[in-house]
């Protein structure tokens, strides 16, 4: 009798260390999900979607006041985000939106939904327009005691929405393909436009070789930066070694997920005379 | 006798609703739906809350003194390519004396950078890459200090004066191969440097700043 309690009482130890060293793995913070949605809608038409803010479990319990707010954004040539005020940019949807709720609490292991309504005016033409929400806790109101020089680091989240109005079409391009030296070393980089009106996402690979054809550098279906319609970028990967003179292939070969054909590039470099 | 009897005639039915049931059963597809949204987020591994509070203490200038420095420890996780920006709100000065001609300190006195991403675990997709922003890469540590002035050269040496505008510090493929925002193994770990040196700055009662650090994945 006594051995069954003991054997009892080492697996309820057990099952309590386990739920221990599963806490401490718990940590707080936030997530969205999803993070980005695109929704194909008609001019006149009226839809309402959804994202969750997900705050995890956490040992010692977190509470915060979150804000929520539109804004615009756009993506620069450097593959950068820049944000705006909302309805400043081109193609802006921040009008169109409504979302619930503006602000709320939330506490380890809460999950909150918020719903953003989509109201595509009449008349609009066809095309991808765009716009999203931040997500982020309240800044401190209360100026600094006396001694105390602070900084508060804040986490901002962002869900990205695409409202796409059809007729839309694809027309990516890998335009060039270039090796040059950065402020951190030697960087591959892909020049790509999309001379078309839907933004696509391209997987790049690309790859350097020595005139001993031995492989420098390889990235296999990198997922570039989204590719905005009417717009170019640049995708740099830089190299972590510098190289030694040679003469080297570059080759990059991208499919831009659009249907098409895969898109590919060579281009020989000559640092056979460099230092 | 009567008592079986009523028994047959409830058995019965029975049959015969599982016999039907069994005819309609004859063969069929059950379809599973769903999606896997793109998901990003961030969690302290330190702190317990959604924003942490980083204290530079008491910035007294001494001889031979070094730059008073902390940091913020981060987990990203996500299932698609995202980038990180920086953000820096003017610096709050509290009761700041008269400037007698001298120098208070200012944004570009705080050194701010990226000393480190750690991407080793189990559950980080594989050949996931990160590429830090060089400028804000300390990778290699703060600058050393030669003359009691502050270290941090503009254009080479990041400071909080550089993201008086929402920039760009951090970029990276996917993140987590799978698993959720609790998962221990599926995140890269960020460390963020923040330094400075005490000097004779204008005499204050003490000064905060924002910094808000946006994480996406277009």
């Amino acid at each position: 009798m006594n051995r069954r309690i003991d054997i009892l009482l080492l697996l309820l130890l057990g099952l309590i260390l386990a739920a221990v060293a599963n806490s401490h793995a718990q940590t707080a913070g936030l997530g969205l999900d999803p993070g980005r949605m695109e929704v194909e809608m008609k001019p006149g038409q009226e839809k309402t979607i959804a994202f969750t803010i997900d705050s995890p479990s956490s040992e010692v319990p977190v509470r915060g006041r979150l804000l929520l707010s539109l804004t615009d954004w756009d993506v620069n040539e450097d593959t950068s985000i820049s944000y705006a005020d909302p309805g400043t940019m081109k193609n802006s949807a921040s009008p169109w939106v409504v979302f619930s709720p503006a602000a709320l609490s939330i506490s380890s292991g809460q999950k909150q939904l918020v719903r953003v309504t989509v109201r595509v005016p009449q008349q609009t033409a066809a095309g991808v327009y765009r716009t999203a929400i931040f997500v982020q806790e309240r800044p401190p109101a209360a100026a600094p005691q006396s001694g105390e020089q602070l900084l508060y680091i804040r986490f901002r989240y962002v869900f990205f929405l695409y409202v796409v109005i059809p007729p839309v079409s694809f027309e990516p391009a890998l335009t060039d393909l270039r090796l040059i030296p950065g402020g951190d070393g030697l960087h591959i980089v892909c020049d790509l436009a999309n001379h078309g009106s839907r933004h696509v996402r391209p997987l790049i690979t690309v790859s350097i070789r020595n005139s001993h054809k031995d492989e420098i550098k390889l990235v296999r279906n990198y997922e570039g930066t989204v590719l905005l319609p009417f717009s170019t970028i640049r995708e740099a990967f830089r190299l972590k070694d510098n190289l030694v003179p040679d003469v080297y292939e570059v080759s990059a070969q991208v499919d831009f997920q659009d249907n098409g054909p895969l898109q590919s590039m060579h281009r020989t470099v000559d640092l056979s005379s460099a230092n | 006798m009567k008592q079986t009897g009523v028994k047959l005639f409830l058995v019965c039915p029975v049959v015969a609703l599982l016999v039907q049931t069994g005819l309609a059963q004859t063969t069929g597809t059950i379809t599973v739906t769903g999606t896997t949204p793109t998901a990003v987020s961030v969690t302290n591994a330190s702190d317990a809350a959604l924003s942490t509070t980083v204290a530079l203490g008491s910035l007294t200038p001494a001889a031979g003194g070094g730059l008073i420095t902390g940091s913020v420890q981060a987990r990203l996780r996500s299932n698609k390519a995202y980038t990180l920006s920086a953000q820096a709100a003017a610096l709050n000065l509290s009761n700041p004396a008269a400037a007698d001609g001298g120098s208070s300190i200012t944004l570009s006195d705080i050194g701010f950078g990226i000393t480190a991403v750690d991407a080793t675990g189990a559950n980080v997709a594989t050949g996931h890459t990160d590429t830090i922003v060089s400028l804000f890469n300390y990778s290699s540590g703060f600058p050393a200090i030669t003359n009691g002035l502050t270290p941090f050269v503009a254009g080479t040496n990041a400071t909080l004066n550089d993201l008086t505008a929402n920039t760009q510090i951090l970029s990276g493929s996917r993140i987590s191969a799978k698993g959720n925002i609790s998962t221990n193994n599926n995140f890269v770990l960020l460390t963020l440097g923040i330094a400075t040196l005490p000097q004779y700055f204008t005499p204050n009662t003490g000064f905060s700043t924002t910094v808000t650090l946006t994480i996406a994945a277009p």
